[in-house]
């Protein structure tokens, strides 16, 4: 909403400047968004008159003119070829400055002395565009006024931010009225006498309100004889400074009473009204109407409409007809103040996508009280401006007539809401100011609310009002009492801020995207169109398709933004994201499990088994120390198959038999899609599994009192066979004497036959209550060897 | 022989202070003190010597045999201690040359910032509540009054997946999920993402709140203005000061706007704060009795206070980060920067 600044003093005599009233407004809960002033910057600028024009005797294209600046004549040489004796032009005068920065000083054109500028709108930064010459002044004024003065630019227009609950600042007056009660003076009221000279209303028309629950009241007011035309320059300037286009005289005056009031009416030509009668009902569900925008609108029974005998005149509220439109013709007119169902109106104009000033005032609540009074007030105005005799009499239909609430308010509970001691009275006088009505009841009080605020209802309204009133900046501050305590995470959120600083530590960058994301992802992961991703919660209304389904995985994200680092040149890549993915379920809400996905991509270093797969055990180390840091159990790693990855390089991992997730390769065509050259390795794990298996409780146990006995092996066996396969049979083997089993060695190649390979182990075993002996440890070797023998077909190179 | 002796010792003590190995010491120590040395062949010649001579001249020899023994460990210690001092010497390094790479990964600068608060509000007796992204209407709406077709819905454009589910708009269904336990009183942070039709410069469809919310018995507006303060002197800095001013929310009354104090021009007016000295961070109020008696709390017995604000727009505020898409788009040359 904007609020003029000169406009605002029509209604309370208020002694701020324009910040400060700023700054009122802002702390009685209008936010003031911005001050502008149309004429700052122009404030030295003052009207002349051309008294004289002479021709330049040194140049053809200039003339030297004498310049009447009130107190004295200047003498000043302009190329303008738009002026005459007489014009009235904005004259700049030596030593000021023009917005554009040009400063003005005396100068010598062609050999005379030129005492100042005459002004195009351009160069006073009025219009963009350059003008072919100066701005020639038509309105009523005399050489030396102020230029801003004369052309009403010495305004300042704040555009204050209403929050919904503030319908009754939808309006000069409302705003005046907030001002009024802070500043201590009287709200200026315009006071309205009709002048009705015609014959009564009755005889002329008839309103009829089929559908009460949606107008609850419906005035009409008719002039007859009216002459339209062009609005006078002072509500021109008024509607301009509200930021309304002026259309004309009758139109121009029910939008000014809209801004004055906040009341939003319509006038209808009344010859276009078969009948002239009016009856407001739902629309029929085969029913259109063109409005005022040219569009044709498909009406039904959901939509209030203002209507003659025959058809929709009008969708109530929100927009009107062009068949019943105000046009330069038009002679009659029928003037409707009226109020309407919020709920409905809101519905009606979100349905056509029409917000308009009336609507936006509908559905916050107008004062049903005040429907007569901004009849009056416009009504009155149209004659003023446009002539015509006014029809005697109002036609009111106001079936249930809506009483002031009243609302009973504890002192007591006053205090004790905001904490801070009042005394009663205190709190009436606050209230007063606010033109709520207050009758004192013992330390209590009575208080009637005004129709116009239609957002206090509840004693707890009344309480906040107090509070505003009388300043929040003035509460005092003081922590709650309570039992001391500190806070607690819960082991589901202590985990996570420990997983976060955990793969930070070990190098991984966070990274945070959006939870939705393009359905076409899955495409780009080569998901076979049953797989389960696809069935992903679909927004109705998404920003775009990229951003139109709940994501499933991480992994889409994970590689757009290795993708788009990629493009920049950074080499090695190492990011994770620790979020929520979205399963649409039976219930009526979705699970949301978070999961933990990491990429690696880039990475220089070779991996110790020489299998060109840097990424999958770094990405495997880093697990498996995470694992053991948060007590999730052993991880195993079997062959898993995963649409997106790498078919001989995607591990299943699981811990304690249930599944966490995968770790492994992208899959070169997935790889292709997202435009990434190198090999990337990423894994995706469901952190709740982790959350549920996670035991991070450490009971000590003694330190070894007996030595440990070690022994290496080294087998050959055939290529199929894993490292996990070798290792289950050393630890089952080694009952509990098997303290640690190492890989250290791998080799496949020269003195390797084809299909096979060297794999060394490290062993070291232990007993808890007395010292092996080597005898003991050899044939538990021996076993060893046989039963992988037997299991493998290995051959035992050494031990 | 007395002569004899005084020569030896002339000679050796001169000898051995002038070693410069130690293997020349132990050719020293040889030729002076051993089974053959010089001192016993002195001895051995003893019995030419009268019985009063022969005590004083033993006596004398085995004085500088001591005597020796002493100057050749001492010269060892010494040629040892030089010996071990070069060898190290010759191991020295250039300091200046790089340390060998640490890869360590970043947080995500919301993640720090969230961070922060949640120690601030642990250390005053806040848990941290949680609650689905995905909500239904009457959490996320109904149960905070805001009902169906009310204009209130206009400040938070919603994504709808039904007419009944949404993704939340706010954390607030959160407070409202806390409520429905009938635990008492309550302290919690609710923290999360949220979601708003919006995409521009400055909004994002997908960011992040933090919010706080008390409920007990004696809550006042004036508490939640020094928890507000707390809050921001935590974060911001002990100089920093807030203010509250009137605003609407159709969950608490009285509702405020939070401001805090700009940290460039400390209230003077500069780019940052548009002029105005103050930089908004939050909305705030006392719970609405109706929200309170729709998730069955009794507010005649109990009040309670919540404030909410924006993680992204505190980042950027104590970082300087200038456009919000940045947080969301994963440059690395971004998110290395924190």
């Amino acid at each position: 909403m904007q609020v003029s600044y000169k406009w605002l003093k029509d209604y309370v005599d208020f002694d701020l400047t324009p910040d400060e009233l700023a700054h009122l407004l802002t702390h009685a809960g209008l936010e003031v968004e911005t001050i502008e002033s149309p004429g700052k910057g122009l404030e030295k600028i003052v009207i002349g008159v051309i008294k004289e024009i002479a021709p330049h005797p040194n140049a053809d294209k200039l003339r030297v003119t004498k310049v009447d600046v009130g107190h004295e004549i200047l003498e000043i040489v302009c190329g303008a070829k738009n002026i005459f004796e007489g014009a009235k032009t904005p004259i700049a005068q030596v030593g000021v400055e023009l917005p554009g920065g040009f400063k003005i000083g005396k100068a010598k054109l062609r050999g005379i002395a030129s005492y100042g500028m005459i002004c195009s709108e351009d160069e006073l930064g009025l219009v963009e565009e350059r003008q072919p010459g100066v701005m020639i002044i038509e309105r009523d004024c005399k050489a030396g006024d102020s230029f801003v003065e004369v052309m009403g630019l010495d305004d300042y227009i704040l555009t204050l931010n209403i929050t919904p609950n503030y319908a009754h600042c939808l309006s000069m007056i409302g705003v005046a009225r907030e001002v009024a009660a802070r500043v201590g003076k009287p709200l200026k009221q315009p006071e309205v006498v009709v002048q009705e000279t015609g014959p009564a209303i009755e005889k002329l028309t008839g309103i009829e309100i089929q559908d009460t629950d949606l107008c609850p009241r419906y005035s009409a007011r008719l002039i007859r004889g009216v002459k339209i035309g062009e609005s006078p320059e002072w509500l021109q300037r008024r509607l301009e400074a509200a930021g309304v286009r002026p259309i004309n005289n009758v139109v121009d005056a029910t939008n000014f009473v809209l801004m004055e009031m906040g009341q939003p009416l319509h006038a209808f030509d009344y010859d276009q009204l078969q009948d002239g009668k009016i009856i407001v009902r739902r629309a029929c569900n085969d029913e259109e109407l063109i409005t005022l925008d040219d569009k044709q609108r498909k009406l039904d029974t959901d939509v209030l409409c203002i209507c003659d005998i025959e058809r929709p005149v009008c969708i109530a509220g929100v927009m009107g007809g062009a068949n019943s439109e105000v046009t330069e013709n038009t002679v009659n007119i029928l003037l409707e103040s009226a109020y309407f169902n919020p709920i409905n109106i809101r519905k009606t104009a979100r349905k056509y996508a029409i917000p308009s000033e009336a609507s936006y005032r509908f559905e916050r609540g107008v004062d049903i009280n005040a429907v007569i009074e901004a009849g009056n007030r416009a009504i009155q105005l149209i004659k003023e401006l446009a002539g015509g005799e006014i029809a005697a009499g109002i036609i009111d239909v106001y079936p249930e007539i809506v009483d002031r609430l009243k609302i009973h308010l504890r002192t007591q509970k006053v205090c004790d809401l905001i904490g801070v001691t009042l005394d009663r009275d205190e709190i009436v006088d606050l209230l007063r100011r606010l033109q709520f009505g207050v009758e004192v009841r013992g330390e209590d009080m009575d208080v009637t609310v005004p129709t116009f605020r239609g957002d206090v209802t509840l004693e707890v309204d009344l309480i906040e009002e107090v509070a505003r009133m009388y300043g929040y900046n003035n509460i005092p501050s003081e922590l709650p009492m309570a039992d001391y305590r500190i806070g607690r995470l819960t082991r589901s959120q202590l985990l996570e801020d420990q997983t976060r600083e955990f793969m930070n530590s070990v190098g991984l960058t966070e990274t945070m995207s959006f939870s939705f994301i393009n359905p076409n992802s899955y495409n780009k992961l080569n998901l076979n169109p049953t797989h389960e991703w696809r069935n992903s919660i679909r927004l109705m209304n998404p920003i775009s398709e990229e951003y139109a389904v709940m994501r499933r995985t991480l992994l889409a994200d994970i590689l757009k933004i290795m993708s788009f680092n990629a493009k920049r040149q950074m080499g090695q890549i190492r990011i994770f994201e620790l979020a929520r993915i979205y399963i649409p379920g039976d219930d009526v809400l979705p699970e949301e499990p978070r999961m933990l996905t990491a990429g690696v991509v880039g990475l220089d270093e070779k991996d110790r088994w020489n299998q060109n797969a840097a990424g999958y055990f770094h990405l495997k180390g880093i697990l498996e120390a995470y694992a053991r840091k948060f007590g999730v159990g052993e991880l195993t790693y079997s062959h898993g198959e995963h649409d997106a990855l790498h078919p001989g390089r995607t591990a299943l991992i699981k811990a304690h038999g249930e599944v966490l997730g995968y770790l492994g390769e992208i899959h070169p065509d997935v790889m292709g899609n997202y435009d990434l050259k190198e090999r990337v390795t990423v894994f995706e794990l469901n952190f709740e599994k982790i959350v549920e298996l996670s035991d991070t409780e450490v009971t000590f146990s003694d330190l070894p009192k007996y030595p440990a006995l070690t022994r290496d092996i080294a087998l050959l066996v055939d290529t199929k066979v894993s490292a996990q396969d070798i290792c289950e049979v050393i630890q089952k083997i080694g009952k509990e004497y098997l303290e640690t089993v190492e890989i250290f060695d791998l080799y496949q190649g020269a003195q390797v036959p084809d299909g096979k390979k060297s794999m060394a182990y490290a062993m070291s075993y232990r007993a808890k209550d007395r010292t092996l002996t080597d005898d003991e440890v050899n044939a538990l070797i021996d076993e060893l060897l046989e039963r992988l023998q037997d299991k493998f077909g290995a051959e035992i190179r050494g031990n | 022989m007395k002569e004899k002796l005084n020569s030896i010792e002339h000679e050796a003590l001169q000898l051995i202070n002038t070693a410069n190995d130690l293997d020349v010491l132990n050719q020293l120590r040889v030729r002076f003190l051993g089974k053959k040395g010089e001192i016993t062949s002195v001895l051995k010649g003893m019995g030419q010597l009268s019985p009063e001579e022969r005590p004083v001249v033993g006596a004398m020899a085995n004085e500088l045999k001591n005597r020796i023994e002493t100057v050749l460990e001492d010269r060892k210690v010494t040629l040892e201690r030089e010996a071990k001092l070069q060898r190290l010497q010759k191991e020295e390094i250039d300091l200046t040359l790089p340390g060998e790479p640490v890869i360590y990964g970043k947080a995500h600068p919301l993640t720090a910032v969230f961070a922060e608060l949640k120690r601030i509000f642990l250390g005053m007796g806040f848990d941290v509540a949680e609650g689905p992204e995905i909500e239904t209407d009457y959490y996320n709406f109904e149960a905070l009054n805001i009902p169906r077709w009310h204009p209130a819905r206009d400040m938070q454009d919603t994504f709808f997946i039904t007419d009944e589910v949404l993704l939340r708009t706010h954390t607030s269904p959160i407070q409202v999920r806390t409520m429905q336990k009938g635990e008492l009183p309550i302290r919690i942070i609710a923290f999360g993402r949220v979601y708003r039709v919006d995409m521009d410069a400055t909004h994002i469809p997908n960011f992040r709140q933090i919010e706080a919310l008390v409920i007990d018995k004696g809550i006042t507006f004036a508490n939640l203005k020094e928890t507000i303060n707390v809050m921001v002197k935590g974060i911001f800095g002990e100089n920093r000061k807030t203010r509250l001013r009137p605003s609407y929310f159709p969950f608490t009354e009285p509702s405020a706007e939070v401001d805090v104090s700009c940290f460039v021009c400390d209230g003077v007016g500069c780019r940052l704060c548009k002029g105005s000295g103050w930089l908004e961070i939050g909305g705030a109020g006392m719970v609405h009795p109706r929200v309170l008696e729709m998730s069955g709390i009794d507010s005649e017995e109990y009040s309670g206070f919540a404030f909410g604000m924006g993680i992204e727009r505190i980042a950027m505020l104590k970082t300087g980060i200038n456009d919000i898409r940045l947080i969301y788009e994963n440059d690395l040359r971004f998110l290395n920067q924190f």
